[in-house]
């Protein structure tokens, strides 16, 4: 599971984080290292989509933080994510 | 590597760097960049190019106008037909036994050279080629307002000899065998060995009948030339002299070989595309100039 919006928006789901914290929690909970182009094409889409919104700062480093829309996609595609886990599970366990 | 991606961080479309470029740098500065990340950046910002305004305001109409400009010249500039054969070659091996291919390992730089010669000398025959000329009454305009030896020049340059490859010739002989069914198998078999190389002689004319025509007299010259010096050499010569010829008639072209308009309308698109990115870029500096200005 590689998709750059979904890894975004579970890391957002932990709490607000600029671009380079994003980056190092999306490697330590998925093992996954997104390039500075992948992680700035997700956030673009995010923020276009209303599914992050940036924080107020006045750091050049700029956080996100996810809107409840965000929230019900995230759980929208974690469940759907779920189902098919479960299922494989099960006919593995069938094999 | 750091500065090569903030270098390519500027292909980003204006308005995305207006919006996000400060952060993206900060980011840039922080995170420990990799090589595969310059494609990465590369690779997003053309994406990025591509869904922004400007791509479907200036890029894309740029691309379309240079495709169509050069659809547009490739029906203006002369429609030419190409005529072509195949010749043969073929050496007699000195050890009964032996294949031409080995001999032709064996000897196979000065028979090669021997071969290139006859066709650089037949072809450089500038009054055999003015006579060529004048019998099929080839460009007419240029012999208006040319002296005869640049346009002995001009028909040169639409001569083409060509390396054929062993895939090649074996096609032709597979075509040869189903045109001529009677042929003895055997004999078709040794005349395969024996065969070194071939080469296809080429001649480009805007009229197909013409270029078909030009092209017969061409490979006639060659053979000829090539009897003559398998005559002169007959005696004292160390061993037989190669052979050529013809494996099909020159072809009576059915479709023009250039303009070839597919790939002439993709480069033009192509170049528009490369155009227009640049003045999509360049514009897009000058309203951020005046903007921040």
């Amino acid at each position: 599971m590689s998709d750059p919006s979904i890894l975004v928006l579970s890391s957002l789901a932990g709490g607000d984080k600029h671009g380079y914290a994003m980056m190092e929690d999306i490697e330590r909970f998925a093992g996954v290292r997104l390039g500075p182009g992948t992680l700035y094409g997700a956030i673009t889409r995010l923020e276009e989509r209303g599914w992050i919104a940036p924080v107020a700062s006045e750091d050049r480093r700029q956080p996100y933080t996810i809107t409840g829309a965000g929230r019900e996609h995230l759980e929208e595609q974690l469940a759907n994510l779920g189902r098919i886990v479960r299922a494989g599970q099960r006919r593995l366990e069938n094999a | 590597m750091k500065r090569i991606l903030k270098w390519l961080a500027r292909l980003y479309p204006p308005s995305w760097r207006n919006r996000y470029g400060a952060e993206y740098e900060a980011l840039l500065d922080d995170a420990t960049p990799r090589p595969r990340d310059a494609f990465d950046v590369l690779w997003s910002a053309l994406k990025m190019q591509m869904t922004s305004w400007n791509f479907v305001r200036i890029v894309l109409p740029c691309a379309l106008a240079s495709g169509l400009l050069a659809m547009a010249i490739s029906f203006a500039v002369p429609v030419l037909y190409t005529s072509g054969a195949m010749v043969v070659v073929q050496s007699f091996p000195l050890v009964p036994g032996a294949t031409a291919r080995s001999a032709a390992t064996a000897d196979g730089e000065s028979q090669g050279s021997e071969i290139r010669d006859l066709v650089v000398e037949t072809f450089a025959d500038r009054e055999a080629m003015a006579g060529i000329i004048r019998k099929y009454n080839l460009y007419p305009a240029e012999r208006a307002k040319m002296p005869m030896d640049s346009v002995v020049d001009k028909m040169r340059s639409a001569i083409f000899i060509r390396a054929a490859s062993r895939s090649s010739i074996d096609k032709e002989f597979r075509q040869l065998e189903a045109r001529t069914p009677w042929r003895d198998p055997q004999l078709m078999e040794r005349s395969k060995e024996t065969v070194s190389s071939a080469f296809t002689v080429e001649f480009e004319y805007p009229d197909p009948h013409v270029a078909q025509m030009v092209d017969a007299t061409l490979l006639s010259m060659l053979v000829r030339a090539n009897l003559r010096l398998g005559e002169s050499a007959a005696a004292g010569h160390p061993r037989p002299p190669e052979n050529i010829w013809l494996m099909n008639a020159p072809s009576l072209p059915q479709v023009p070989s250039s303009p070839k308009r597919g790939p002439f309308a993709a480069g033009g698109l192509l170049a528009g595309l490369v155009g227009g990115v640049v003045v999509a870029t360049v514009a897009g500096r000058r309203r951020l100039t005046f903007t921040n200005g």
